[in-house]
């Protein structure tokens, strides 16, 4: 397989262009890829008010659907052109906060939402149903369209984005199915080829750009990098270890943690809801909407002045009264730095032990309709929770112990909170009797995904070091177990491994001794499970039990076999399941004639099963 | 404020005169800036008509508010060059509550009561600031301290105060270090926008 990978569709084009498509903001980043220079940021043209627009490094990833008269005809327009039905960035954000219902947040937790139909019409989640509402799928394309516009702004002399070489950022958490349908959404968006890139990957790239040659004199063959990623809406976790390979370092993600919907916003607002009890308790002071809003923005404020200025104690904070008279109705409350201190870096980064685990989320049922939100927010539990699973049963050691951390995301810009951070990990490294972690500096923690995802662009078409790593998690097959049938039990099901952990791009599974009788014509339904603790199992190899938080069931795949070459309806087909990782980093499943040249792609079912629909839409 | 030449002015008269014929929102704004009192929103008026019968006067460039008796048809010209302006104002209204401040009596609020609503103002109009402009000094330097101002200095960025007597080079004090925009980039204004409108009322339903 060669690294060079000119595109036989659209022949070889001129730039790489990195894609943030954060749950809070995008961003986008380009390079040439016959230079060195560094990516360059673009500025993305959005509405900021009604027949008023501008060009902002961060694109908030919101989006509003207008009731048919709220705005004056060409208000949303774009320098593109007029849009009347929907507006994102920063005015639908703003706008939005006002009209909830017509409000599309965090559309991308929703797409890595496995409880719910991702091609369903379901947000903004919640609103009445005058509301015309979109999938998860749709608002991800509206986002990537916007930009795919953008582009075309801000290059006319270039090719379209379609011609370009674009790397989309993903969560490293994202499995199989949320890659697929980030693909399928940039597909509608009008991009075909897009490259998957593990967000935490494309800071560690950014940083290497960042660092030229000299990151080789950083880190050396034996060094682990954790990447600690805290953005708005999600926290994201990787490991990537430096080997040595033919005289030569390399790199390698050797592990990624779960999908946690724990970020910045959920601080803020942890902030506005104590001052609003403070206010509500000793004062009997009751906020509406309308001045939660403001005092949540104004603790943000106020967050940023006590994590920067430390000889603070307390910032005030004023909440003005609605109308045009802005004395009478104010309302005047303080953020202290023991109250910063208890929510936020208490609260968020607790110091806690290496034994210590995040809380379990309460099931309750169909209530779970919404986004899962994580349960703890103390993000170094949830750290401890990772590095455990990850290093344990090495010479008796209880975690893997990182060298090295490099901290993302806009929450991880105030020194405090790394400060706490990487303190937390010296306690446990230092338990352990290893020495201290590096932390690598990294400049701009908003916009670095998307230039390292640039960067990365210009390394695949060009040549470079590469992160290794392969996929993030192994994928099993559910097959019933043989016994005699008894009433009312479901036979037992095992899970049987089809893809090892970090199978690499390009490269194929076929499992020889599972064989599966499918009919032609018929429906036939395989459940399938991932995992991102279990990297030793190999192909074939057969799990009878497991706990819950081992292997995660994945939407099933249902699929019918259209006869192929002579075959008739109802003929009985043996097959063997295959599974390819693709170029662009997602996972291609097949089922290939044990003997012929029958071939099927399976896809997976991100529809509802019928029954779990109907349950879930009664009251 | 920019004042166009005559050459400008005769294009912009022409222009806003078909406008005023042809755009029936925009005369209503033209009839609404020359009359002092506030429009009553609940009358229809016919403003095409009304404009029309106005004399487009040339050389009169508007500094206040124009009584409706005088006739005149001063917004005409400041219409398309103070966009930007009202725009800004409705910027500092919009982050930093400026006009409600500004438009408010202070007369009966007590001083901390008014400290209290100034955090608000001044955060807000603060990041308005920071984000359309790059503001810095014109005269970078410790006020207080003496400087001395060579020949050929520019008079619009420095004013001379005091005993300003004799030729340059002069020595005097740097009383105020002045401010300098260097660089301003306002949104972009389409014509769906209506700067005139600092602050939509809001109605909630």
């Amino acid at each position: 397989m060669s690294l060079h990978e000119p595109d036989a569709q659209t022949g070889p084009s001129a730039y790489a262009v990195g894609i943030d498509l954060g749950t809070t903001h995008c961003a986008l980043s380009s390079a040439t890829l016959d230079s060195d220079d560094k990516p360059v940021v673009h500025g993305i043209p959005q509405v900021i008010n009604p027949g008023q627009r501008a060009s902002e490094e961060l694109l908030p990833s919101f989006l509003y659907l207008p009731a048919g008269q709220e705005f004056a005809d060409g208000a949303l327009a774009l320098p593109w052109g007029d849009n009347d039905r929907f507006t994102v960035g920063r005015f639908a954000r703003e706008h939005g906060a006002k009209v909830p219902d017509r409000l599309v947040a965090s559309a991308k937790s929703w797409l890595g939402h496995d409880g719910v139909d991702r091609n369903a019409p379901l947000l903004p989640f919640g609103a009445s149903d005058a509301v015309s509402k979109i999938s998860p799928l749709e608002a991800s394309k509206r986002y990537l369209e916007h930009l795919v516009k953008t582009w075309a702004h801000v290059r006319p002399d270039a090719a379209s984005l379609r011609e370009q070489h674009v790397v989309l950022t993903v969560p490293a958490s994202f499995d199989a199915v949320a890659r697929d349908l980030t693909v399928q959404a940039a597909r509608m968006a009008g991009l075909e080829r897009p490259i998957l890139l593990e967000e935490p990957q494309a800071a560690l790239y950014a940083w290497l750009d960042e660092q030229g040659d000299a990151w080789r004199t950083q880190l050396a063959p034996g060094d682990v990098v954790l990447v600690c990623d805290v953005g708005g809406g999600t926290t994201d976790f990787s490991l990537i270890s430096i080997e040595e390979e033919t005289g030569e370092l390399a790199l390698r993600r050797v592990a990624v943690g779960d999908h946690i919907l724990l970020g910045g916003d959920n601080m803020d607002l942890a902030l506005a809801f104590s001052v609003r009890q403070h206010l509500s308790k000793e004062r009997g002071v009751k906020l509406d909407r309308w001045q939660l809003q403001a005092l949540t923005q104004g603790c943000r404020a106020a967050k940023e002045i006590l994590l920067t200025d430390l000889e603070r104690d307390s910032v005030p904070l004023v909440v003005p009264s609605r109308g045009s008279k802005l004395f009478g109705n104010t309302i005047r409350a303080e953020l202290t730095r023991s109250e910063l201190t208890r929510l936020l870096v208490d609260g968020f980064f607790p110091e806690c032990s290496i034994q210590d685990r995040p809380r379990e989320a309460r099931r309750t049922g169909f209530s779970e309709m919404g986004l899962p939100y994580a349960a703890d927010a103390g993000i170094t539990r949830h750290l401890a929770h990772f590095l455990s699973r990850q290093g344990s049963g090495n010479d008796g050691q209880t975690f893997l112990h990182p060298t090295a951390v490099l901290f993302n995301g806009g929450v991880l810009k105030a020194d405090v909170l790394r400060n706490r951070v990487t303190a937390v990990l010296n306690g446990w490294l230092h338990q352990a009797d290893k020495p201290g972690i590096k932390v690598l500096e990294s400049k701009s923690l908003d916009v670095s995904v998307a230039q390292g995802a640039a960067y990365f662009g210009r390394v695949k078409a060009s040549g470079g070091i590469r992160i290794r790593g392969g996929i993030a998690r192994s994928y099993y097959v559910g097959v019933e177990q043989a016994m005699p049938a008894v009433p009312g039990f479901e036979p037992p099901m095992m899970a049987v491994c089809l893809v090892p952990f970090g199978l690499e791009e390009g490269a194929h599974i076929e499992l020889p001794d599972e064989e599966f009788g499918l009919y032609v014509g018929e429906s036939a339904t395989f459940r399938f499970y991932a995992s991102s603790m279990r990297q030793v199992d190999q192909p074939g190899s057969i799990l009878e039990d497991w706990d819950d938080d081992e292997l995660e069931e994945l939407p099933e795949i249902v699929t019918t076999l259209a006869p192929q070459g002579g075959m008739v309806n109802g003929q009985r087909v043996a097959v063997n399941l295959r599974a390819d990782v693709t170029e662009i980093g997602t996972l291609l499943l097949s089922c290939v004639e044990r003997n012929g040249d029958g071939r099927w792609n399976l896809e997976f079912n991100v529809r509802l099963k019928q029954d779990e629909q109907s349950t879930s839409d009664e009251p | 404020m920019n004042k166009p030449s005559f050459g400008q002015r005769i294009a912009l008269a022409f222009s806003a005169f078909f406008r005023i014929l042809f755009d029936g929102v925009f005369a209503g704004r033209v009839l609404a800036s020359t009359q002092s009192d506030a429009v009553d929103h609940s009358v229809e008026t016919d403003p095409v008509k009304e404009a029309d019968e106005r004399p487009a006067e040339l050389d009169t460039m508007p500094v206040a508010p124009m009584d409706a008796s005088t006739h005149t048809e001063p917004m005409i010209t400041s219409v398309s060059l103070d966009r930007k302006a009202l725009q800004l104002v409705g910027a500092l209204q919009r982050e930093g509550r400026f006009v409600d401040f500004i438009m408010q009596d202070l007369t009966h609020h007590a001083d901390d009561e008014i400290g209290a609503v100034a955090r608000v103002v001044h955060g807000g109009c603060r990041t308005v600031l920071q984000r359309y402009m790059s503001i810095e000094a014109v005269w970078p330097g410790d006020e207080g301290s003496r400087v001395t101002v060579d020949d050929g200095f520019d008079r619009q960025r420095i004013s001379l105060t005091g005993n300003v007597v004799g030729e340059p080079p002069f020595t005097g004090t740097l009383e105020h270090a002045g401010w300098y925009a260097s660089q301003v980039d306002l949104p972009d204004l389409t014509d769906a926008a209506d700067p005139f409108v600092l602050m939509p009322a809001e109605i909630e339903l």
